[in-house]
């Protein structure tokens, strides 16, 4: 069972979090989106019980600017 | 004289010979497509007048002797994602109601190049985001969704108003509609085909590939789709082969892993017995297969949730302060709800990410490993129209959604291709479909076991009647 769960966002949460970033939702919106909300964050907390190591994230950034380039 | 039943292969043969003309193989697309328009809803626009023109000037190509290759001449479609110079790319979305592309996209330019007639643009779930397509019906039942997001090109190839046709895959939205609607589809390996000028849902999970009628038109159209494109920073630059060389070969002695985990946790009955029925006849046809337990099954989910939130919510970021409440619902709040998943989260996301890739390539090792594995495409066939859940044997429910996109998702998030095929009709005449999912560029080998898998059965015998 993992130990880092985040407490379940209320509305008033997910509009403070909306606030935080710069996207404005109204009450209702806050609501209708408390559910999901709550639903990803336990997706994205499940991950924590992955043991990871040293494992660097998978991306696509290359420097070279074009094929060929030093 | 009827097309309809031809395959990409057939009608190239004949236009060959000289037994079919371009004018006449669009004319016959272009009637079947305003036919089943007013019951299917697969576009967003048809494009009769440039696909006639375009036909001509095939037809005069071809009878000159200048025939550029077995995509010459032949009418395909293009998922409304894909800039196309001069029309609109609306993503089905009223928010992209002003969208005009200046340019063709990488696959738009490729199959212009080929000497494609591109007949119309299809409908897609909105900008991609979702499995169901609303816009537009199953050609099979006009009462179930055709599947998503590349439901447009689903439904208007199974139902013959084209050969093949260009979708997007970013949690299965090619191989989804290509099972629910009965046609092949093939995500090929992230990086083989260039997504420059196509609208984004998710950076890290998208890929672009082509539905068809039979695998080796779905390997026709990878060969031109296919190839390395600096502009895309995905892109791989890896030589593409002519798809179609030993995809008859057959596959004695390829070793196929069939999993005990995940796939056929939760599945409709009907389906089950039909992939089950497909695996039997693989290993008859001289495959070796083993049974696989595949790696990390519990993170997929929360892995590609939390990869694709985040992305399609940062592409969309502006839009969505300006035009919030033109967006439909269900997009709307899948984007707002992105906006607050933090940094930290996206990133361990990439990282399990990569740990699984690992598990996976470790289940694949050439020499000691399988070579494919093979699962059920879809855990059921296309849900009714407003369905939101289906209920499992063991009573559980799963949202059409989740069941959907968990059966996909393990290919987007190693990036390996995989193909779908039809693999029958389950409950209510439905069809279904098998995945072959391959190692890394490996497409060749998945269309060889797609392929044999295919000339072992009859389904492409049937088709919609709209």
């Amino acid at each position: 069972m993992n130990e880092h769960r985040r407490p379940t966002p209320t509305p008033d949460a997910v509009a403070d979090m909306a606030a935080a970033v710069d996207l404005r939702i109204d009450q209702g919106r806050a609501e209708i989106l408390q559910p999901m909300v709550s639903l990803i964050f336990d997706l994205c907390d499940s991950l924590k019980a992955v043991d990871l190591g040293e494992i660097s994230p998978a991306l696509t950034f290359k420097c070279r600017a074009r094929e060929g380039d030093q | 004289m009827t097309t309809n039943m031809l395959s990409m292969t057939e009608a190239a043969a004949k236009l060959r010979a000289g037994e079919l003309s371009p004018v006449d193989l669009t004319e016959d697309c272009l009637g079947r497509i305003h036919a089943n328009e007013p019951a299917l809803n697969a576009y967003v626009t048809v494009t009769d007048e440039l696909a006639m023109e375009t036909a001509r000037t095939t037809e005069t190509e071809i009878a000159s002797g200048n025939l550029r290759g077995p995509l010459h001449g032949i009418p395909v479609c293009i998922k409304d994602l894909c800039d196309m110079a001069g029309l609109p790319t609306t993503a089905s979305s009223k928010v992209r109601h002003d969208h005009f592309a200046e340019a063709d996209s990488a696959v738009v330019a490729r199959l212009k190049g080929a000497g494609a007639v591109i007949v119309g643009k299809t409908h897609t779930h909105e900008f991609a985001y979702g499995i169901s397509t609303p816009t537009t019906r199953n050609p099979w039942n006009t009462n179930h969704i055709p599947g998503g997001s590349s439901g447009g090109t689903g439904a208007t190839v199974a139902a013959c108003g084209c050969f093949a046709g260009v979708g997007s895959d970013t949690g299965g939205s090619i191989r989804i509609p290509a099972a629910l609607c009965g046609v092949v589809g093939l995500k090929p390996s992230y990086g083989r085909v260039s997504r420059a000028g196509v609208t984004s849902l998710s950076w890290s999970l998208d890929h672009v590939g082509p539905l068809a009628r039979t695998v080796e038109d779905a390997a026709l159209m990878l060969g031109v789709l296919a190839g390395y494109d600096a502009r895309d920073p995905a892109s791989v630059d890896v030589p593409v082969p002519d798809y179609t060389n030993g995809i008859r070969d057959g596959i004695a002695g390829t070793r196929i892993g069939v999993p005990t985990n995940y796939y056929f946790d939760h599945m409709d009955v009907d389906t089950k017995g039909l992939v089950e029925a497909a695996i039997e006849q693989l290993r008859a046809a001289g495959a070796e297969i083993l049974s696989v337990e595949l790696p990390m099954v519990e993170t997929y989910m929360a892995v590609q949730y939390g990869l694709c939130l985040p992305e399609a919510s940062a592409y969309h970021e502006k839009t969505l302060r300006e035009r919030a409440s033109i967006y439909q619902d269900d997009v709307r709040s899948f984007l707002e709800a992105g906006e607050l998943i933090p940094a930290t989260d996206y990133i361990r996301a990439l990282r399990v990410r990569e740990k699984i890739k690992q598990g996976w390539a470790a289940l694949m090792t050439p020499g000691t490993g399988i070579d494919a594995v093979v699962a059920p495409t879809v855990p059921a066939p296309a849900a009714a129209l407003g369905q939101d859940a289906f209920t499992w044997p063991d009573g559980s429910e799963e949202t059409i959604t989740n069941a959907y996109v968990r059966h996909s998702c393990p290919a987007n998030l190693t990036g390996l291709p995989s193909i779908t095929v039809p693999c029958g009709y389950a409950a209510a005449d439905l069809p279904v479909g098998i995945q072959i999912i391959g190692r890394p560029f490996a497409e060749a080998d998945i269309l060889r076991i797609a392929c044999a898998y295919e000339s072992l059965t009859n389904w492409r015998q049937r088709a919609p009647d709209v």
